[in-house]
């Protein structure tokens, strides 16, 4: 579903990427892990058209980075990227309008769950709120791949279950789920499968079972070993 | 989904705008007969908030276009507009849209005021007092020469070549806005983009410039060492130089398509959002 062959990218003398391999199947949900500066948000952002020069091929479902793939991906950035005019009833009529899988049943219900007002101005929103927002407005898309990076940072304990479920719930088992965090610990018992990212370079792509049964240990804790200073 | 993109612009934008044109068509209409009370103050303080008003929406057109080009395209807002599932040409193709109906439409509620605001101080001078009528009866005087209906067409005649190269502006704005968030620019982005505007239009506008003469002949001359004469208006015409006005119009054409296509490809391969 998603090929990046030999990918690399560099912001002036320091390497973000470097000849990054990977193939990504449907039906998984992926964790990419490592820690900050390590690469990660610049493959989200390659993968998503954010950045266009890079070396390398990526391509998703055949198809380079381009309209159709961006039609694909169900994209959450690490931040917020709702415009601060307009309220929630707003936002889901932006998304209804310009993505044509997006399902507003799914969302209507996914507000009542997660407890938001429609028609809250989303510049009055705290931040948590506006993170449980967007999530709500990309899950509601039906995509083939979510994308999704840091959706627990910002939020309480108590709310990264609720958000943690709301993933499990609303992706459909034929789509792909990236998720790109260093809070390990709270959300590695959703991942399929993991991706460890060191100074850019990919230094482990395997499922998590395989690993917690060849390290006798959690993926936080391998994790840990792994990049250990 | 080109319409669609360019109507969630206009919906992000127009709030900025609606306070300004009903104060502009409001003053319009109440200041004729705040000048008729002949109250020097009142006067002072109705030209100081219309001269305030069409600054304001001068300023306010400006600057968010470049928060339509900026902010809605690179900053955080950028996350959504370019992961949308469309054509790169077409995000252009709506930016460029959507700040050609703000600043065209500033200028039709500016021009529309102050025709509004002549009229009830002229053509309809029984509101005035007489201090106005040697104002209005030489406002009628010129009504009844030659001389605005040429240059009503004249101004029809050139509104094309207006209107293309007020596109050629907007675009050369969104190069230069995208050619800051590209990798070829690192630091400074501000700056250097300002500058490049600012020397890309200077170099280009002086290119245009040196290609052709007049698009448009007046006749008889007018200087300003004439003495004004109700009789050389009478007399007024004019021509247009075709090959000048040729020459214009295909060069604004080019600049649209060149800087359009030079945004296109910085878009597609080179594209770098913080």
């Amino acid at each position: 579903m998603i090929e990046i062959k030999n990918v690399s990218k560099r912001y002036g003398q320091k390497v973000a990427l470097s000849n990054v391999d990977l193939s990504l199947k449907p039906g998984k949900i992926i964790g990419l892990l490592g820690p900050n500066g390590s690469g990660k948000t610049t493959l989200i952002k390659i993968l998503n058209g954010l950045l266009r020069d890079y070396e390398g091929e990526v391509t998703i479902e055949g198809h380079p980075i381009n309209e159709i793939t961006k039609g694909l991906v169900s994209y959450l950035p690490d931040r917020n990227y709702l415009p601060n005019w307009t309220n929630a009833e707003g936002a889901i009529k932006i998304f209804k309008d310009l993505y044509s899988d997006f399902d507003e049943l799914k969302m209507r219900s996914l507000l009542e769950k997660l407890n938001l007002n429609p028609k809250e101005p989303l510049k009055t929103m705290s931040k948590g709120m506006k993170e449980k927002f967007q999530l709500a407005l990309v899950m509601s898309r039906n995509a083939k791949i979510y994308i999704l990076d840091e959706p627990i940072g910002g939020v309480d304990p108590a709310a990264r279950e609720l958000i943690l479920k709301t993933i499990l719930e609303n992706y459909a088992q034929d789509s792909m789920v990236l998720i790109s965090t260093h809070l390990i610990a709270d959300i590695e018992q959703i991942f399929d499968s993991v991706i460890f990212l060191k100074e850019g370079e990919v230094v482990l792509n395997d499922d998590v079972d395989t690993i917690r049964q060849t390290h006798g240990m959690s993926i936080e804790a391998y994790f840990k070993e792994v990049f250990r200073c | 989904m080109l319409i669609k993109l360019i109507k969630h612009d206009l919906m992000a934008t127009y709030r900025e705008f609606t306070g300004l044109y009903i104060a502009l068509l409001l003053l319009s209409i109440i200041g004729p007969f705040i000048v008729s009370t002949e109250i020097e103050w009142a006067m002072f303080v109705l030209f100081l908030v219309i001269f305030g008003v069409t600054v304001a929406t001068l300023v306010v057109t400006f600057l968010t276009i470049i928060r339509l080009y900026s902010r809605r395209l690179f900053s955080n807002e950028g996350y959504l507009t370019l992961t949308l599932p469309v054509k790169t040409r077409d995000t252009i193709i709506s930016k460029v849209i959507t700040g050609f109906v703000w600043s065209s439409l500033s200028a039709l509620v500016l021009i529309f005021s102050g025709i509004i605001f002549v009229s009830f101080m002229l053509i309809v001078p029984s509101v005035f007092s007489s201090s106005f009528d040697s104002l209005s009866l030489l406002f009628n005087e010129i009504w009844k020469t030659n001389a605005m209906w040429v240059y009503m067409q004249s101004f029809l005649v050139i509104l094309p070549s207006s209107l293309l190269e007020s596109i050629y502006s907007l675009i050369l704005l969104v190069f230069v806005i995208t050619l800051i968030n590209t990798s070829f620019i690192k630091k400074y982005k501000v700056a250097i983009g300002i500058v490049t505007y600012i020397l890309l239009s200077l170099a280009l506008n002086s290119l245009l410039g040196n290609l052709h003469g007049e698009l448009l002949v007046f006749s008889p001359v007018t200087t300003l060492d004439n003495e004004f004469s109700l009789e050389l208006l009478r007399q007024l015409s004019f021509t247009v130089n075709g090959v000048n006005y040729a020459i214009n119009f295909i060069g604004y054409l080019l600049y649209i398509a060149g800087l359009g296509y030079a945004t296109w490809w910085l878009l597609e391969n080179k594209l770098e959002i913080e």
